[in-house]
């Protein structure tokens, strides 16, 4: 007899086992068909819930992104669009602050009817000119909250909240030569009515700088973006709207 | 007395049924199939009560994944695998450990006469069983189920090299242990 190779005493295994049959000591169709049943309730269970509760979040995200927010625009529009800046280094809010110290330390520190209530926000480049605006005016017919603080960490801006009133235009010299950027897009509105305005409005809180990282803006066929900004690479698309087209700068 | 099915429902036939969910088509596949299923569990387990579990744990599963079965290839081929993926699964919880050392002696020669027509296939299985897990794992998912070493290496986490090398003390040790069988066999039965 030959010596049995691998191959064969593999072989051997093989055909043995491959239709090879043990009968069950008992019938366990029911323990499955039990555990299939719990396995069902025990997904359906959490998935529902966590689903749930994205939801609420997301909802409750959403009231509080586009929540009303009344300001008053003091400037007609081209002044705001008007006037660039030179890049700086120091975060233009921060100059900002300065401004609305000095005015809020020589002004009464104005109280709203109701109780003022700390409202942390940080506020578009165009407010300096409003809280000046707000204290040559009776402000006792409107309830205006606003709200400063002497040692304000600078991260923490003061905000004002006034309803929209034209006569305060009228009223109201605007701070002169002061720094504007051109805020990308929503001008002197703080409402969000696209993805790009949403966009624009956590990119303008992070992003200090003239052109930001990424800016878009609505157009006929909807938002897109409009420019960005990575440091050596530019591009913006045309700040007229006549011109189709854009410029690439790259450094 | 588990009552097996007299005649067993072609497992394809009773897919769509599976599919749906349907109660009476899960019992009809699971009776046709559970006794070769459960031949397959034996082989990995390391006593009739894990092998149950396996066997019962890889019909979940099969009834669960039921939707994932694309009608390409065997339906019966497919559950066997999930068996296997399932004796894979308790392995890696359990028996993490490969046993390395060796203390049963090995033959050098890879060749030994023998006949191993004279022995039952239940022989050969408490063979395979008293082989060391991850040799009992190896030779079970190359020789019987026709895995590769590379299959094999990525399932039990183990290097390609490391599988055949496995493999071939496998055999050896089943071998050896063969032929003391026999030897026992021929001492009983002379005459």
């Amino acid at each position: 007899m030959q010596p049995m190779s691998d191959k064969e005493f593999d072989k051997i295994f093989q055909e043995r086992f491959d239709e090879f049959e043990v009968n069950p000591s008992k019938p366990f169709w029911p323990s499955i068909e039990e555990r299939l049943k719990n396995k069902k309730r025990k997904n359906d269970f959490p998935l529902f819930w966590m689903v749930a509760a994205s939801v609420i979040i997301v909802f409750f995200a959403g009231l509080y992104i586009l929540r009303p927010n009344h300001t008053i625009r003091l400037h007609n529009d081209d002044n705001l669009q008007a006037v660039t800046q030179p890049e700086r280094a120091i975060p233009q809010l921060k100059e900002q602050l300065l401004i609305e110290k000095k005015v809020v330390r020589k002004k009464a520190f104005i109280k709203s009817p109701v109780e003022s209530q700390q409202v942390r926000e940080v506020k578009r480049p165009d407010m300096p000119a409003e809280q000046q605006a707000a204290d040559v005016t009776d402000l006792n017919k409107m309830s205006a909250k606003i709200e400063t603080h002497e040692n304000h960490p600078l991260s923490q801006q003061a905000v004002i909240v006034i309803p929209n009133n034209s006569e305060l235009k009228k009223e109201a010299s605007p701070l002169s030569d002061s720094s504007f950027h051109t805020a990308p897009v929503v001008a002197g509105r703080t409402r969000i009515k696209s993805v790009g305005d949403l966009v624009n409005f956590v990119i303008a809180k992070v992003d200090q700088r003239e052109d930001k990282v990424i800016e878009m803006s609505d157009n006929d066929e909807g938002t897109s973006i409009s420019g960005i900004n990575l440091g050596v690479l530019k591009i913006k698309s045309g700040n007229n709207k006549k011109v189709r087209g854009f410029k690439v700068n790259f450094k | 007395m588990h009552m097996t099915l007299r005649h067993k429902f072609d497992a394809d036939s009773l897919l769509e049924g599976c599919k749906k969910n349907d109660r009476k088509a899960q019992e009809l596949l699971y009776r046709s199939l559970a006794s070769k299923m459960l031949g397959v569990c034996v082989r990995y387990a390391k006593d009739p009560f894990e092998a149950e579990d396996i066997l019962q744990s890889g019909f979940v599963k099969v009834f669960q994944k039921i939707s994932e079965f694309r009608s390409e290839g065997s339906f019966e081929g497919w559950i066997r695998r999930i068996m296997v993926n399932t004796a894979i699964e308790v392995y890696r919880k359990n028996h993490r450990r490969l046993n390395v050392v060796d203390i049963d002696e090995v033959y050098d020669e890879p060749q030994s006469m023998f006949d191993m027509t004279g022995l039952e296939t239940k022989d050969l299985l408490k063979l395979i069983r008293q082989l060391p897990v991850g040799y009992r794992m190896v030779f079970n998912m190359y020789v019987i189920e026709g895995y590769s070493h590379k299959e094999i290496g990525k399932q039990l986490a183990i290097s390609e090299g490391a599988s055949k090398s496995q493999l071939s003390r496998a055999r050896a040790l089943l071998r050896e242990k063969i032929l003391k069988m026999e030897g026992y066999d021929y001492a009983t039965h002379v005459g």
